[in-house]
């Protein structure tokens, strides 16, 4: 017992040693100066949403056919999204990013992000999107209770999103729990 | 009991403990295995649970860290208070940032772990587990996960182990013991009764100890072998016995080789012979051969044992001082298995001794013998020369002093026989027939009163020296007799040292040794005086020393002496109860010893002079009968002497006639047994009748040793024998007298 004492002794010494590595090494390693805009986070979990959902197989016409990710919004917005998902993937299926000009063009595509620029083109999208197997994601207001599947609000100063389970369930997709745990589940305001 | 070390320890404590040793080492290392074990699969369970659940959490808070919600991420951590084991855990975001923490209730807070890039998995820091996962989403690492896992139970588990093992180690060597101390026995019993029987052994010295064998084992095979050994030493034991009683043997025991080569002797031939075993041993016994043996006799020895028979003889040998010494000898052939004589063994015996006394025995017969003769033929003679000597006389009366030639034949022969009566006298003393008037007395005084006289027989150039002793005894003898022996001695003496010499005259106690009692077995006293009469002239021959005492045996020539000399000294030592030895040898002088009984100490025999004499006095009337003259006034001038009335009488008729003209009462009558015309019995007889009461006092002529030839004694008649004293004869006649009287108490 004694024998393994000394030997619990060398390695603490050891792990000791590395901790003082990581120390040192720490301002070293990459960290943004500036804190991330909005748009950059909403622009991060675009890309993470896709890591949470599954597809049904016929969305995708092969096996090793993209998950394309559709941007409807302003070109900067859609330079911030590609820099974030752009040559990514999502179970074992490459990102590509888009830019769509028209709701129209949502059709084909697996994610669809509607910029709050273009709030207007939301129930179009819905519309357009409704019986198809598309992830919408927007921040425009309500979204999610406006017909949309995911939809980015802010709380206490941070970005967080609500999912419309009943609006993914429509479009065939499985959102995974973990995704939902973090959401804040909404259902469809219907207007009268 | 405490033992100084490990080796002193009895067999059964060794045993005890090496059984309980080894238990407790085999405990400790199977113990020790199982517990490293145990305690490995313990802490790889516990390394795999704890990573298990840094998986499943990290993979749980992935999600959170992603979209960077550290509540849902700490809701997550929170479902580890199920899990008791974690004590802390914190979730990394990528810049290294703590994202998310836990802690569980009542757990001690630690301070933060950071994480170590690229290694997942757990290690154990102390007390606790850390549990590193990284927390990735979709192939990029995001974060990590790290669990603080708490090891108490761990270490509970371990210490529990160990309390397990060390009470499983004393209940083992316990029972070890318990075991041991009862099985020890199947080992330690045969060693220990092997060990208790040598001891037996060596503290007895009893061979014919056995062990009892239990088994075929070790100790078996070593029991067998003790046995063995036991039965070797007590076969060489035995073997030893025997040869110390032949060294031991009173006989001297020589053993030669078939040729006669002397192989081993015994002590007791160094003994006999003065040889010592290594002078002897390798020689022929012919070193002994005195010459006394004619070569036929060694002849007939040799063939004799030669056939391989017992050879039984008689050898004169010498001893390596010169001496003469007689042996008796049994030699037997000693036969190997084959039946060839290998060795010759003689047993020999020293009869030097026996041999003496055998002869001095025969040499006393034959004194009795010739005594016998000598005194039958005196007596006869005496009677004759007494009518020869008696006629001369009235002859010689008759002539009234008128010279004739008949007177000168008459006269021619009263001197002639005169010198025969003086020879019969002398006969007589040597037979033991003579009249002896004994008294205690002196011989210091004796002796020394003789002094003059002695030195005036022999010349000045012997030289007489007396050393006499002051504590010697009295003795019994007459005294007359008594000088003429002395007399006769020392003119012996100085005829035997014609050109001088020293003549030593010497009294002195002694106790009766072994030799003279063998010599003189009817002798019985206690203890004797002894007159020695030692010159330093020219000894004498054994063979002559045999015959020196028989009469007319001389060696001095006709005219030298009569020859009776010693013959009449010989008698009156005899006669006096004592008796004379001679030592001799050719050019040793010559040495006479004379051994009489102790009559009487001085200072006890001058107590009981006046004591004897008070009592032995009385006034009764004894009547004094014997023929002899002498004898009778002795006897009568003792009594009177000492109180009573004598009357005498020469004879038995007398006796009677003295006894019925007494007007007063006879008490005693004192006769001698054998008188002519009526003896003592016949008297006894008459007188009762006369005088009834008168008690009756025998005198009898002859000594104790010719009791036998007493006529008509019985055993209860009072018998006095010559010679007596006056001493004995007042004692006799007061025991007698008071015995009878009239007022004792005889039934």
């Amino acid at each position: 017992m004694v024998a393994r004492g000394a030997g619990m002794g060398t390695a603490r010494l050891v792990a000791l040693a590395a901790l003082a590595a990581v120390v040192a090494l720490a301002p070293a390693t990459a960290r943004p100066a500036d804190p991330p805009t909005d748009r950059d986070v909403k622009a991060a979990f675009l890309y993470r949403f896709t890591q949470y959902v599954e597809w049904p197989t016929a969305a995708f016409e092969s096996p090793d056919s993209p998950v394309v990710l559709g941007v409807l919004g302003d070109a900067a917005y859609v330079q911030v999204i590609a820099a974030s998902a752009g040559g990514k993937s999502a179970g074992g299926r490459p990102i590509v990013v888009r830019q769509l000009q028209s709701p129209s063009g949502a059709v084909g595509c697996h994610v669809v992000f509607v910029g709050a620029s273009q709030a207007a083109a939301v129930p179009a999208i819905v519309r357009a999107v409704s019986a198809s197997p598309v992830l919408t994601v927007s921040d425009a207001a309500e979204f999610a209770k406006a017909g949309g599947a995911v939809g980015f609000v802010v709380r206490n100063g941070k970005v967080a999103f609500q999912i419309n389970v009943g609006a993914a369930g429509r479009a065939g997709l499985k959102v995974s729990s973990k995704l939902l745990r973090l959401a804040e589940i909404v259902e469809e305001e219907r207007r009268a | 009991m405490r033992h100084a070390s490990y080796a002193d320890m009895p067999l059964r404590t060794k045993i005890t403990l090496i059984t309980a040793v080894t238990t407790a080492v085999v405990v400790i290392v199977v113990a020790a295995v199982l517990l490293t074990g145990d305690i490995t699969h313990v802490r790889t369970s516990m390394v795999n649970r704890v990573s298990g659940l840094a998986e499943v959490v990290g993979a749980n808070t992935a999600a959170a860290v992603v979209f960077d919600d550290p509540t849902a991420a700490e809701e997550v951590l929170s479902t580890l208070s199920r899990e008791p084991l974690v004590a802390q855990a914190w979730v990394y975001s990528g810049d290294g940032s703590v994202f998310a923490e836990y802690q569980a209730p009542g757990a001690e807070p630690g301070a933060a772990v950071c994480p170590v890039p690229g290694m997942d998995g757990a290690t154990f820091h102390g007390d606790h587990l850390h549990a590193f996962v990284t927390i990735r989403q979709g192939g990029d690492a995001v974060g990590t996960l790290v669990l603080r896992a708490d090891t108490s139970e761990l270490r509970e588990r371990m210490l529990l182990a160990v309390l397990t093992a060390v009470a499983a180690m004393g209940c083992a060597v316990g029972l070890a013991v318990l075991l041991a101390s009862k099985l020890q026995r199947f080992v330690s019993e045969p060693v220990a009764s092997l060990a208790g029987a040598a001891q037996r052994v060596s503290e007895t010295g009893d061979y014919s100890v056995r062990v009892t064998k239990r088994g075929d084992d070790e100790v078996g095979r070593l029991c067998d072998s003790f046995n063995d050994m036991l039965g070797q030493i007590e076969r060489r034991d035995r073997a030893l016995e025997f040869l110390a009683a032949i060294e031991q043997a009173g006989d001297a025991i020589v053993i030669t080789d078939p040729d006669g080569v002397i192989e081993y002797v015994n002590p007791s031939f160094e003994r006999i012979t003065g040889y010592a075993r290594t002078e002897v041993e390798g020689k022929n016994p012919r070193v002994l051969k005195s010459g006394k043996q004619e070569p036929a006799f060694y002849e007939d020895l040799w063939k004799t044992i030669g056939r391989g028979e017992v050879w039984r003889g008689h050898f004169t040998n010498r001893r390596k001082d010169g001496s003469l010494y007689e042996e008796e000898a049994i030699i037997s052939p000693v036969r190997s298995a084959s039946g060839a004589i290998v060795k010759y063994v003689a047993a020999k015996r020293d009869v030097t001794n026996e041999r003496r006394i055998e002869e001095q025995m025969r040499q006393s017969q034959k004194m009795e013998a010739i005594g016998e003769l000598a005194g039958g033929i005196a007596h006869d003679l005496n009677n004759v020369l007494t009518v020869i000597n008696g006629h001369a006389e009235l002859m010689l009366e008759r002539a009234k002093g008128v010279a004739s030639p008949m007177t000168k034949s008459a006269t021619e022969i009263l001197s002639g026989g005169r010198r025969a009566a003086l020879l019969v006298k002398q006969l007589l003393a040597f037979s033991r027939r003579q009249m002896l008037q004994p008294k205690v007395l002196d011989l210091n005084a004796l002796v020394a009163g003789m002094r003059d006289m002695l030195q005036s027989l022999v010349s000045e150039r012997v030289e007489i020296t007396l050393s006499l002793d002051p504590e010697a005894g009295f003795v019994e003898a007459d005294p007359g007799q008594l000088e003429q022996v002395l007399v006769d001695l020392v003119v012996n003496a100085r005829d035997a040292m014609p050109t001088g010499g020293r003549l030593a005259i010497g009294t002195e106690n002694v106790t009766p040794d072994e030799e003279f009692r063998r010599s003189h077995p009817d002798r019985r006293a206690a203890s004797y005086v002894v007159l020695s009469v030692a010159d330093t002239g020219a000894g004498m021959p054994p063979e002559v020393m045999g015959r020196i005492f028989e009469p007319f045996f001389t060696t001095k020539g006709k005219e030298k002496g009569s020859g009776l000399g010693l013959a009449m000294v010989y008698g009156v030592v005899k006669q006096s109860g004592g008796e004379i030895d001679v030592q001799s040898a050719p050019g040793r002088g010559t040495t006479f010893r004379i051994h009489f009984p102790v009559a009487g100490t001085r200072t006890l025999r001058e107590m009981a002079d006046a004591t004897a004499e008070r009592a032995a006095r009385g006034t009764e009337t004894v009547l004094v009968v014997d023929d002899e003259a002498p004898v009778r006034e002795f006897v009568s001038t003792v009594l009177k002497g000492l109180g009573y009335t004598v009357i005498q009488a020469s004879d038995g008729l007398d006796a009677l006639r003295a006894a019925g003209e007494h007007a007063g009462p006879v008490h005693l009558a004192i006769t001698d047994l054998a008188m002519p015309a009526m003896g003592g019995g016949r008297l006894a007889d008459r007188l009762s009748r006369l005088r009834p009461g008168a008690q009756v006092l025998y005198i009898s002529s002859y000594s104790n040793g010719d009791a036998g030839r007493d006529e008509m004694l019985d055993p209860g008649m009072h018998v006095l024998r010559r010679p007596f004293s006056a001493e004995t004869l007042a004692r006799k006649v007061r025991e007698v007298l008071t015995k009878h009287a009239p007022g004792s108490a005889v039934v």
